[in-house]
């Protein structure tokens, strides 16, 4: 028998509702199998911990005395430049925006900022604005606090990657790329993705995570939005309908002022620049079989594209030299062709096991429901999105 | 006795085939566990000695004489636990497997192989790994 949103949610509320991260589905299917595990289980958590870097956060810190119009003019925070073509007193800061001057000037940025905003720190911000009449004032120097704030919102308008690409450098020398430092003549293999702990790997078709989604963003509830940037359900899929290249993605959002620091984390790669690590949990309502043998994919049954960023990459030819699965590149070492190429990870599985296990608590103790989406995703096997 | 040095050389002596004299003159064996040019163009060439002491300390004394600095194998990689994400960013670029993800994916090190290459600092995106004394 299928369950329903209200049905989990009501055993949720009565803290009866049986849960299970994505790594003890695993397990849990693969003894009870699908049918016993989709009656016993109601919710099965999902979570990924990586460098997001289409992440940031739009402020508001309320009116000053007299009135200063930031559209239009200048904002920094820490000496990393925010985009201020918003309204009088919201800006914007971006993870990847650098410090141009002055100390930490190669390795501070905005993720560095949001970090220090939501860890509580003072953080100086510098406005120079063009007055009017009714914003008379041309220049504002000040330190804020998140809890003075008016508003901070983190949105995310891609997150949560469904699948990505394993990075080499078939070049001489060692490139540095977002993809981390690549040594050369494949000298090592970098992946990024929490793989069988990913939320849209353990829901392929987009069956239950969709616009209006409430997930765990950074230690708060925030919600599904929009699809994300590059959202493509069309991407190639292997007989399981998991994708076997980057595919589906979330644009997200959350209230920033209740956020935890050690889930956004300021990020700076070497010769490439600045980002901003976040953790994100999605719990996924086993509503019937279907999803519950989603929800129990595993390492083995995830494979990912080999690119070379020495010149596939950055040239767009969309060559992928082998595809490899996420349990190869767990055990520390893919072979590509005859070479054994050492393998490292750009995403933190401890952190998004962490995740998955704090927000399975939640959801256990009642303070967590599961939203039905307003609206699916662009490609949801249930249909609904465009 | 075997010991391990850095040797670094003044852009003027890069030229110099000093492993080449150590073997002949000196009797060792030579290890070479890592070899950088900097950008300033001196070089520093990690190595690991085997011979007899009095023969390395005179080799060792030799080199000093002739301007190559010789600097004991002293410095360590410390990872910062506190700003470490577990990522595994850094596991890949170690060539001697001292830096690895344990069961749990957690990253250690592992101190008795580290070389002390500095790969694995440049590597790391939350800026956790040091090299200290």
């Amino acid at each position: 028998m299928p369950k329903t949103y209200a049905e989990i949610n009501e055993r949720i509320r009565r803290r009866e509702a049986v849960v299970l991260t994505a790594e003890e589905a695993i397990g849990f299917v693969r003894e009870n199998g699908v049918r016993k595990a989709a009656k016993e289980i109601d919710v099965v958590t999902t979570a990924t911990f990586g460098t997001m870097c289409s992440s940031g956060a739009f402020l508001n810190v309320g009116h000053t005395k007299p009135k200063i119009k930031f559209g239009g003019g200048e904002v920094t925070l820490n000496g990393v430049e925010c985009y201020a073509g918003l309204a009088a007193v919201d800006f914007y800061i971006g993870a990847t925006a650098r410090k141009k001057h002055g100390a930490g000037s190669r390795t501070y940025g905005g993720g560095h900022v949001i970090h220090d905003l939501v860890a509580g720190k003072d953080v100086l911000l510098k406005a120079s604005a063009i007055p009017s009449d009714c914003y008379p004032r041309e220049e504002l120097e000040k330190w804020i606090n998140i809890r003075d704030v008016g508003h901070a919102v983190l949105v995310n308008p891609r997150n949560g990657y469904q699948n990505y690409n394993v990075a080499v450098n078939r070049s001489g020398s060692t490139i540095y790329t977002y993809m981390g430092k690549l040594l050369p003549g494949m000298g090592n293999a970098n992946y990024s993705s929490a793989g069988q702990l990913s939320p849209l790997l353990n829901d392929p078709r987009y069956e239950t995570i969709g616009i209006g989604t409430r997930v765990w963003l950074a230690g708060a509830q925030g919600y599904v939005f929009w699809n994300g940037t590059q959202h493509n359900p069309g991407a190639h899929r292997g007989a399981n309908g998991v994708p076997t290249e980057g595919a589906g993605t979330l644009g997200v959002c959350g209230d920033m002022k209740s956020m935890d620091p050690e889930y956004l984390v300021g990020t700076a790669f070497t010769n490439y620049g600045n980002s901003l690590a976040v953790g994100l949990g999605i719990p996924i309502p086993v509503l019937d079989e279907g999803i519950m043998r989603n929800v129990s994919v595993s390492d083995a049954e995830i494979f990912a594209p080999v690119v070379d960023y020495s010149a596939d990459y950055p040239n767009a030819t969309g060559r992928i030299i082998q595809k490899v699965s996420y349990a190869e590149l767990r055990s520390g070492e893919i072979m590509i062709g005859k070479k054994k190429v050492p393998t490292g990870s750009m995403s933190s599985y401890p952190k998004a096991l962490e995740i998955a296990g704090r927000l399975k608590g939640e959801v256990e103790k009642g303070r967590f429901l599961v939203q039905e989406p307003v609206q699916m995703l662009p490609g949801s096997k249930r249909g609904g999105g465009s | 006795m075997k010991k391990k040095v850095f040797f670094k050389f003044p852009p003027k002596l890069v030229t110099k085939p000093v492993t080449y004299l150590l073997v002949k003159d000196y009797d060792l064996i030579i290890n070479i566990f890592s070899a950088r040019i900097n950008e300033d163009e001196a070089g520093i060439l990690g190595v690991e000695l085997d011979g007899l002491e009095e023969n390395i300390e005179a080799a060792l004394k030799y080199l000093k004489g002739v301007g190559i600095i010789v600097d004991d194998f002293d410095k360590r990689v410390r990872i910062d636990h506190t700003k470490c994400q577990n990522c595994g960013a850094c596991t890949s670029v170690c060539p001697t497997g001292s830096l690895s993800s344990d069961k749990d994916f957690k990253v250690s090190l592992d101190e008795g192989k580290c070389i002390v290459c500095r790969q694995c600092v440049d590597a790391c995106p939350f800026g956790a790994i040091e090299i200290g004394e």
